[in-house]
Order: structure tokens, then C-alpha cells, then sequence
């Protein structure tokens, strides 16, 4: 096999994924300047075209701070400082995909922070929901929490398996 | 046998016990989603007041749903299914991932016009459009399938090059 044939392949391949990344990196930098906009002006009464309504369940949706009791309150908070933390978890792994590091133990690690970031989000949810007495809830999100750590554990293991096998004399 | 063998076919054992417990669970939910289905026919009866009353139109709604959280359930019983059998990231079983990824997307889709059309048709303030949850999660799970298929055509290319 022709081996000046074969790595071009291999680096249009890289560079695809790579390029795939960084579109990934700018949209989720998009979103967050704009989720962190709203999650603002919602809380300070910053101007925006539309109203700002933050749906808690069917029942409860709130389109101002004085309208939300404490503890609801409270809960919005930790929820928007997690979606921070998974966004940020998400960045760092859209980078380590653009540098073309795909199934280190970093990216391993990051895919199972976002894993583990939306099941509490759900769970958050589950609390804001029962506290205001109104169940609506998606097991979506739950679902694909698992199935992120589920993922997560299994590139892990043909990780391991891998590094043994290529130690293995 | 080494050590080092010893310890990969542990680790894959591992991944095939937890795969069939998976599989055990999707295999249920199939068995309920396909019941739900057998009231498809209600659909045809529903539709005439479905446009007039909320309850029938959420009603016709969710069966729709049903039928593509079906197919999204199928496939990740098929994915299991390969994990199980030890296939780890070849290509038929990231061609699961990857149309299991697919009809969520739809799903989500489908989901998401359909409570757009109650909030618009009801004129209701409270629905609450969950479906870009599905959406969102179909995309995720396209994008890890995609990068799995990817990564398996490096490495074997790699594995070509002299």
C-alpha cells in the first residue's frame, strides 16, 4: 500500500474533524453570550425584543424576578451556574477535538462532567417542580445522561483494552 | 493467556453484562411503546375533534410521538444488542448510534410542531415546548456517532499505512 496515498487521507479526514469542532466551539460561544444575555436581563430587567418568560412547568412560568418565590429562585441559580460548567466542559472538549485529540483521558473526563451535569439539571428540575407542587417532566434528559456516562465509561474501557494490548509483548 | 489479555476480556465482559442489562430494559420499554401503538387506530377516530378539543388533539399528538420514540428505541436496542455481542465500535454498531441519533432528531421535530400548533391552535399560554430536548439529544448522539466513525476510518487507514 502506497504510503504518500494513505496519510492525505488521514489528515483530510483530521482536518474534518477539526474543522466540525471549531464550528462547534463558535456556535456554543454564540450561545452562551446569548443564554448569559437572557439569564441577565431576565434578572435585572435589561433590555430585550421580546419578554423573557422562564418556564418552570406548564403552570409556572415567571417573566419577572419578582414573580418567583425564594426557593425557585435559589434553584434558578445553581441551574444556571451548572449550564455554565457544562458549557465550559463542552468548549474544552470541542478544543481537544480541534487540536485533533479525540479518546484521551481529558476528553473521557469532559464528556462525563456533561454527563453527569445534565442529570442534575434534571434533577434541579425534578426539585423546582415539586416544590411548586406542578409535575411536567421530561425523561429526555435524564435518558441522555445516561447514555453520555454510559459512552463515556465504554471509550474508556476500549481505551484501556487498547493501551494493554499494545503493551502486551 | 497474559495478564494484560486477562484483564481486556475482563474489561469486555464487563461491558457485555452492563450491555445486556440495557438491552433487558430498552427490550421492555419496546413491549410498552409497541402496546401504545396498537392504539394507533384511536388516531383515526380522534381526528375529527382533534382540531376542536385540546385533550384529543394532545391525545393524536402523542401517539404520533409514540411511533418515532419507537423507532429511536429500536435502535438503541439494536446498539445494545451489538455491545453485547462484543462488537464495540465497528461500523454497524455506530450505524445504530447514528440512526438512533437521526430519529430523535425527527422526534424532537415532530414534537416540537406539534406543541407549537397547540399553543397556536388553543391559543394556550402554558404549553411548554419540550421538544428541542429531543432535538438537542438526537444531535449529541449523531455528533458521537459521527466522531466514533471517523476516529474507526483513522485507524484504519492508520493501520494501511506502511
Amino acid at each position: 500500500m502506497n504510503s504518500n496515498k494513505i496519510s492525505p487521507k488521514i489528515n483530510a479526514r483530521l482536518d474534518r474533524i477539526k474543522k466540525a469542532a471549531r464550528v462547534c466551539q463558535c456556535l456554543l460561544g454564540t450561545n452562551v453570550v446569548f443564554g448569559v444575555y437572557c439569564a441577565l436581563a431576565f434578572l435585572f430587567a435589561w433590555p430585550f425584543p421580546h419578554r423573557i418568560r422562564i418556564p418552570i412547568s406548564p403552570n409556572h412560568i415567571y417573566s419577572s424576578l419578582s414573580e418567583m418565590p425564594g426557593e425557585i429562585f435559589a434553584l434558578f441559580l445553581v441551574q444556571e451556574g451548572l449550564i455554565m460548567a457544562a458549557y465550559v466542559a463542552l468548549f474544552a472538549l470541542f478544543r481537544l477535538y480541534g487540536q485533533g485529540i479525540l479518546f484521551s483521558v481529558r476528553n473521557i473526563l469532559l464528556i462525563r462532567v456533561l454527563g453527569y451535569c445534565i442529570i442534575i439539571n434534571w434533577l434541579l428540575n425534578y426539585q423546582m417542580q415539586s416544590a411548586l407542587a406542578d409535575m411536567a417532566l421530561s425523561m429526555t434528559p435524564l435518558f441522555v445522561g445516561l447514555m453520555i456516562i454510559f459512552v463515556a465509561w465504554v471509550m474508556d474501557e476500549g481505551r484501556k483494552i487498547r493501551e494493554e494490548q499494545e503493551l502486551t509483548v | 493467556m497474559n495478564a494484560s489479555e486477562i484483564t481486556a476480556n475482563r474489561r469486555m465482559k464487563r461491558i457485555k453484562n452492563f450491555s445486556k442489562v440495557a438491552r433487558a430494559i430498552l427490550l421492555a420499554l419496546l413491549i410498552v411503546e409497541g402496546l401504545a401503538l396498537m392504539a394507533l387506530p384511536v388516531l383515526a377516530l380522534e381526528l375529527p375533534r382533534a382540531l376542536k378539543s385540546e385533550a384529543a388533539f394532545k391525545n393524536c399528538s402523542s401517539l404520533v410521538a409514540v411511533l418515532f420514540v419507537f423507532l429511536v428505541t429500536s435502535n438503541f436496542f439494536r446498539l445494545f444488542t451489538r455491545l453485547s455481542d462484543g462488537h464495540l465500535f465497528d461500523s454497524q454498531t455506530i450505524a445504530c448510534l447514528e440512526r438512533a441519533g437521526k430519529w430523535w432528531i425527527i422526534a424532537g421535530i415532530v414534537k416540537t410542531i406539534f406543541d407549537s400548533l397547540a399553543a397556536a391552535i388553543f391559543r394556550a399560554d402554558n404549553v411548554v415546548i419540550n421538544g428541542p430536548n429531543g432535538i438537542i439529544a438526537g444531535l449529541i448522539m449523531f455528533f458521537i456517532a459521527w466522531l466514533f466513525g471517523e476516529a474507526q476510518k483513522l485507524r484504519e487507514e492508520q493501520e494501511l499505512t506502511v
